[in-house]
């Protein structure tokens, strides 16, 4: 398993067949982030995502 | 990592993985529709009842219909909009009883909230299809199942009633849950044991906009991994439904202190959970940052006031 920060981190390319790739928003608050996204239409907001992979047994 | 990022990777790898990171963005984005006729855009409170003599905390134990009216009137008036009524204690160790026993203690307790005046929704705690069937009768408005409607005619009747439903995450039963819990990494094992449940519930027929997920604090995991899942929170709303969560006044909140004192050298017995309030209001903000649309506590007006604090704040 690896949590990857930036894109040069990345184990495998995201969702391809070598490993499993799962997103989680790093969510704020709609003033902290004006031009974020809004998580559900509710009231929390994201720019970035942390990404998890975990490579498959083939 | 930005989400534009990881759709320029995704893209310049091939199609299938730029289709699948936009329909996981999408899920994180997209408006929940209604859950039940409640708006899933703010947070909602839950109520928990308990007409049980064994829950693991006894405030909540209800045993007669007058403490029940007190109880459910306080919970609507301090801001719950559902109110979970239980028969049937799913505590760690816990023995399971006859559906016709649990029929017997909640029966009486929902007819009442049925004919109650105030605007709230009524949640049936219940693993039991013959309690399911007979409260739908009645009008209960939630299925709440902690073995997350595990067999195959629970899920037929679901959904031909097209009833609301929330589906916990549990590793085995309440009596042996709490004997050596296993995963690989918590918050991904559940993540994938709701994406195939979700995917087997919509084939069957259910809607997605009927599903509410709850990953069972507690409920057949250690405390690293209740407080991995915790961690790892915002991942679940890549699922696209609803997510409640329930930590109010549970052991991992005990557990937590009583290691503090530990690492202050100081010795303490048990935190009971009549000493885990502040705690589960912890809990309870955490998980309100982390966009839960459902939050199911002992405590209606602790957990409301918190809320309200929190958002006046801004955080």
């Amino acid at each position: 398993m690896a949590f990857v920060k930036k894109t040069r981190y990345l184990l495998a390319p995201p969702y391809c067949r070598s490993a499993k790739t799962f997103i989680s928003p790093i969510l704020c608050s709609p003033s902290e982030a004006l031009d974020g996204l809004r998580l559900a239409g509710g009231w929390r907001c994201f720019k970035n995502l942390r990404v998890i992979q975990k490579k498959k047994i083939i | 990592m930005s989400t534009q990022e990881l759709l320029k990777v995704a893209k310049k790898h091939s199609n299938t993985s730029f289709t699948e990171a936009e329909f996981q963005i999408s899920n994180l984005v997209n408006k929940r529709p209604s859950f039940a006729k409640l708006d899933m855009s703010k947070p909602n409170i839950m109520g928990v009842i308990n007409i049980t003599p064994d829950s693991f905390y006894k405030n909540s134990q209800i045993d007669n219909l007058n403490k029940l009216k007190k109880y459910v009137y306080k919970m609507i008036n301090n801001g719950a909009s559902i109110i979970d009524i239980g028969g049937e204690s799913s505590r760690p160790g816990a023995e399971k009883i006859s559906s016709a026993e649990e029929l017997n203690r909640v029966i009486d307790p929902i007819k009442y909230l049925k004919n109650c005046k105030e605007d709230f929704l009524i949640s049936l705690d219940s693993r039991n299809l013959s309690t399911m069937k007979t409260c739908y009768k009645i009008g209960v408005d939630i299925f709440n199942d902690i073995t997350a409607f595990k067999m195959r005619n629970k899920i037929e009747f679901i959904s031909k009633t097209n009833m609301p439903i929330i589906i916990m995450h549990m590793q085995n039963e309440p009596i042996n849950m709490q004997i050596n819990p296993k995963y690989s990494f918590a918050p991904i094992d559940i993540y994938n044991f709701f994406s195939k449940k979700i995917k087997d519930l919509t084939e069957a027929g259910v809607k997605k906009s009927n599903i509410v997920v709850d990953p069972g604090i507690g409920f057949g995991k250690t405390l690293s991994d209740n407080l991995n899942i915790f961690k790892y929170l915002p991942l679940f709303h890549c699922l696209g439904v609803p997510i409640l969560i329930g930590a109010s006044r549970k052991s991992l909140i005990g557990e937590l202190t009583m290691k503090d004192y530990k690492f202050r050298g100081k010795i303490k017995k048990d935190i009971s959970p009549s000493k885990r309030l502040s705690g589960s209001l912890a809990f309870a903000i955490y998980a309100n940052m982390c966009g839960v649309q459902i939050l199911r506590t002992h405590d209606v007006f602790e957990t409301n006031q918190a809320l309200i604090c929190q958002k006046y704040l801004h955080l």
